[in-house]
């Protein structure tokens, strides 16, 4: 059977941050409250951890959700300063899907992409076959212009060369 | 030794959480039924019994079912299937 | 066909109006790449294209193309072009296959294009079209239209236009990303920017031997008259198909983020104008500028070309379970027919009709049908078509909203019943009778049946005199007037006998001013006489690729105005409350493409006395 016997963490506030048991497992669940932050956010956030944590959400009232995080690869009684530090990383994802909703003004396809690419992620690295076609003999061209590199590469490069 | 989800309706269209099932069904064994606010799902390795406390095998499984049904939520929502697939709750998990 | 992939997000360039500025920090795996070109050839694709972003940033582009290659499709990039400078490059390309280049370059000079890109980019852009000048690559160079550049079109025609081969493009900008962000300072009002874009294209036209290079995209063809057949987008472009990063399978290209006003209804141009995009729509009004051309006939119909067979595979749905997959067809313009375990593949692709349109035809009102009479134009519908209904398989499937479907074809006639129901009615009909159109006469018989017994006076109405004269002699019993109804309406006097009946059928959507004819019935038509309309709207016919080839090139003429569906006709009724509707009978899924209403002119019913 799965217990919810939870605690506070030190340094965070008891009300939305507790350690808690779900399945059987060790884990930190943080509340959010979804006046604050869109559903659509809470889900694209959720996404980004899915590679590395168990991730579940439950609905403990009607305007709140709670997201159950569980470390993937930790001990049965992880660090509590692992389980604090996810549980800070996703609050600042929470905050940038949030932000990215907000300033595209909840743009469909933005959201579709955000929340695509949180699928890609979730479904894994290629797999052994596809790493195995892949050729890495091919050459990439040559470029002494320097052409071939990201905008924010370069410019970002220059400003720190020359600064002003 | 089992392990109990109770997925939130409202969160989890109930075709996602079968979905997710579906694809973990080679090993755990599970039970399924429904409450109005829940769709409630048991996992318990084939040889086990559903009492006392989950093995880390089912609680790894658990881990991935309540990911994969996740995963297929978002998807259904970015493509704005959740209505469908909601209504489809009325029938239960299938 | 064409399928693009979206590689990556990140750019060399940082454009003003770019569509992904929320996303540029987002770079597909290459196994992720990899995966979907493989994907793109077995969905029957014949080139890959690769856009982003800016696809020649990654340093796996010889890798993928030669994977392209491997796999004997064409390459393709949308591109700034700029790393296409290096000669070298663009050879090794060309010997893995590089077939077309669609380069953004959006100034003829470095100071309005880099302003707009925000990189020193120009001289490199420009160094590429001399690159790839002269080579047998399809190049294509689009100039985003925005506020910064409205002006200077006639600099970029003459950069452009002394290559030979080299295509210019003009479209509009979108407001999406930064389009939309920086939307007032960027976006010109569109109609004065569709009026520079016609100044460039006539300049051109006048200076250069262009032979239609110079070309336009997302502005209506209502302001570019003269020049619609210019119309450029990805369809026109020969894209079927294209996948973001991080989307699991292909999507159709289709015209989603453009719509038509309501003012548009009915334009003969629908089907291949862009409309405006729906982003300027919300942010700016401006569609009372939109001059829809309604006086021309358009068409009744589209054919949807036999593609190919594709295997069904060990599955009970090829595109649910199989290797087909549900997203990459596009719900209206594919049409996928099971045929003895194989899955035969239809495609339309006629600009006749939008997307709307032909999705409401084959999805709302189910009228698609397979055309097995092999001739060039069918005139048998009985016995030439068979009717297509969603296979059974698709009952209470959960992606059936989404799915372009599984069609079966039916072996039974749905023409008849629905004709039957109308002659029937005819054969009733007992009075003064006018006939709107009547056309070749189906239902001459119960009409000179009724006559010879004294029963009913016939007068029809038709603009072909051709045919009014031959008619007249095989009808004796009817008086026949050749004109347009309108034109009869017109000269009619007032306080000429009014009519007991009047027959719209088949001619509805041929008449030139429904709404004039409609207030002109309520006059001459007696209290508690009828009014009845029939006529069929558009339909879909799948056939071979000669049939289609031999129909798309034959000039039959046009006749149709509009195709009205009954809701349509309903609704301009519903301004004469004297009409009350006594029967209707819509196209239904599994009827014909024959729709027919019966209306009755409230009031006591006052025969004509000579024959009461």
């Amino acid at each position: 059977m799965s217990a919810h016997a939870s605690q506070a963490v030190g340094g965070l506030p008891a009300g939305l941050v507790q350690l808690q048991e779900l399945h059987g497992a060790q884990g930190i669940a943080l509340e959010i409250q979804t006046e604050l932050f869109p559903l659509d956010a809470i889900f694209g956030a959720s996404f980004t951890f899915i590679d590395r944590a168990f991730v579940f959400l439950d609905r403990p009232k009607e305007t709140s959700v709670r997201v159950h995080l569980t470390l993937k690869n930790a001990a049965s009684a992880p660090e509590l300063n692992a389980l604090r530090s996810l549980v800070g990383e996703f609050a600042n994802e929470l905050m940038a899907c949030a932000f990215r909703l907000r300033i595209t003004e909840e743009n469909r396809a933005t959201l579709e992409s955000i929340t695509m690419q949180a699928i890609a992620g979730a479904m894994g690295p290629p797999t052994l076959d596809e790493l195995e076609d892949f050729d890495f003999s091919e050459e990439p061209f040559e470029d002494p212009l320097g052409i071939a590199m990201s905008w924010e590469e370069k410019y970002a490069k220059k400003s720190k060369e020359e600064p002003s | 030794m089992s392990v109990r989800i109770r997925f939130r309706r409202d969160l989890y269209p109930g075709a996602c959480v079968d979905e997710a099932l579906q694809v973990y069904a080679p090993y755990v064994a599970t039970t399924r039924k429904e409450s109005p606010d829940y769709w409630e799902v048991c996992l318990f390795e084939q040889d086990g019994d559903e009492d006392g406390p989950p093995s880390k095998k089912e609680r790894r499984v658990a881990g991935e079912v309540s990911n994969f049904a996740l995963g297929l939520t978002i998807r259904a929502r970015s493509r704005g299937m959740s209505d469908e697939l909601n209504a489809s709750d009325s029938e239960g998990l299938r | 066909m064409k399928a693009m992939i979206k590689v990556g997000y990140g750019c060399n360039e940082h454009c003003t109006f770019c569509h992904t500025l929320e996303l540029r920090s987002i770079d597909a795996e290459a196994a992720e790449v990899s995966r979907k070109i493989r994907r793109a050839k077995e969905l029957g694709h014949t080139m890959v294209v690769l856009s982003g972003g800016e696809p020649t940033i990654r340093s796996e582009l010889m890798h993928w193309a030669a994977e392209v290659a491997a796999l004997k499709m064409d390459f393709g990039l949308i591109t700034n072009g700029r790393l296409l400078s290096y000669p070298e490059v663009v050879d090794r390309l060309q010997s893995l296959g590089l077939k077309y280049v669609y380069l953004s370059l959006h100034g003829g000079s470095a100071r309005v294009h880099n302003r707009l890109v925000r990189a020193d980019a120009f001289e490199q852009s420009c160094g590429a079209l001399s690159v790839l000048a002269g080579r047998p690559i399809d190049v294509t160079v689009n100039c985003v239209v925005t506020r910064q550049n409205v002006d200077h079109l006639r600099e970029l025609v003459d950069l452009v236009m002394p290559y030979e081969r080299i295509r210019l493009k003009f479209s509009m900008v979108e407001p999406k990303g930064g389009g939309e962000l920086l939307f007032r300072a960027l976006t010109p009002d569109v109609f004065d920017a569709a009026a520079r874009v016609r100044d460039a294209i006539e300049y051109g036209e006048s200076k250069y031997d262009s032979e239609g290079r110079l070309v336009h995209g997302a502005f209506p063809l209502c302001h570019l008259k003269g020049l619609e057949d210019r119309y450029d987008d990805l369809k026109t472009h020969g894209f079927r198909s294209m996948v973001e990063v991080g989307e699991s399978d292909f999507f159709p290209v289709d015209d989603r983020n453009k719509a038509h006003l309501p003012q548009c209804e009915g334009c003969v141009h629908q089907g291949g104008c862009p409309g405006l995009y729906r982003g300027y729509i919300e942010l700016r009004a401006g569609g009372e500028r939109l001059v829809p051309s309604l006086e021309r006939p358009r068409s009744n119909s589209f054919n949807y070309r036999f593609q190919r067979f594709a295997e069904w595979g060990e599955v009970d749905c090829p595109l649910r379970d199989g290797a087909l997959g549900i997203s990459p067809w596009d719900r209206g313009r594919d049409l996928l027919v099971e045929h003895r375990g194989r899955v035969a593949l239809f495609r339309a692709d006629t600009r006749d009709f939008s997307d709307a349109e032909i999705e409401r035809t084959k999805l709302q009102r189910g009228q698609v049908y397979l055309d097995v009479s092999r001739k060039a134009a069918v005139d048998d519908f009985a016995a030439d078509l068979r009717k297509l209904d969603r296979s059974p398989r698709c009952e209470g499937c959960v992606h059936q909203t989404e799915c372009s479907g599984l069609w079966v074809p039916r072996a039974v006639d749905v023409f008849g019943p629905s004709d039957e129901d109308v002659a029937r009615r005819i054969r009733t009909l007992r009075g003064d009778v006018l006939d709107l159109g009547f056309g070749e006469g189906r239902y001459a018989e119960a009409f000179g049946a009724s006559a010879a017994a004294a029963q009913l006076c016939y007068t029809g109405i038709d603009p072909d005199e051709d045919l009014v004269e031959r008619q007249r002699k095989a009808w004796p019993w009817a008086h026949l007037v050749a004109g347009t109804a309108e034109a009869w309406f017109r000269q009619r006097e007032t306080s000429s006998q009014p009519f007991d009946h009047i027959l719209i059928l088949r001619s509805w959507n041929h008449l030139q001013d429904p709404a004039f004819v409609i207030a002109a019935c309520a006059h001459c038509l007696r209290d508690g006489g009828s009014l009845a309309i029939v006529d069929n709207v558009a339909f879909g016919l799948a056939r071979s690729r000669s049939q289609t080839d031999r129909a798309e090139s034959s000039a039959a003429g046009l006749e149709h105005f509009r195709n009205d569906g009954a809701a349509e006709v309903k609704a301009l009724l519903a301004r004469h409350p004297q009409f009350e509707l006594v029967e209707e009978s819509p196209v239904n899924l599994l009827g014909s493409n024959q729709w027919m209403l019966w209306y009755r002119r409230r009031g006591e019913q006052k025969m004509a006395s000579k024959l009461s």
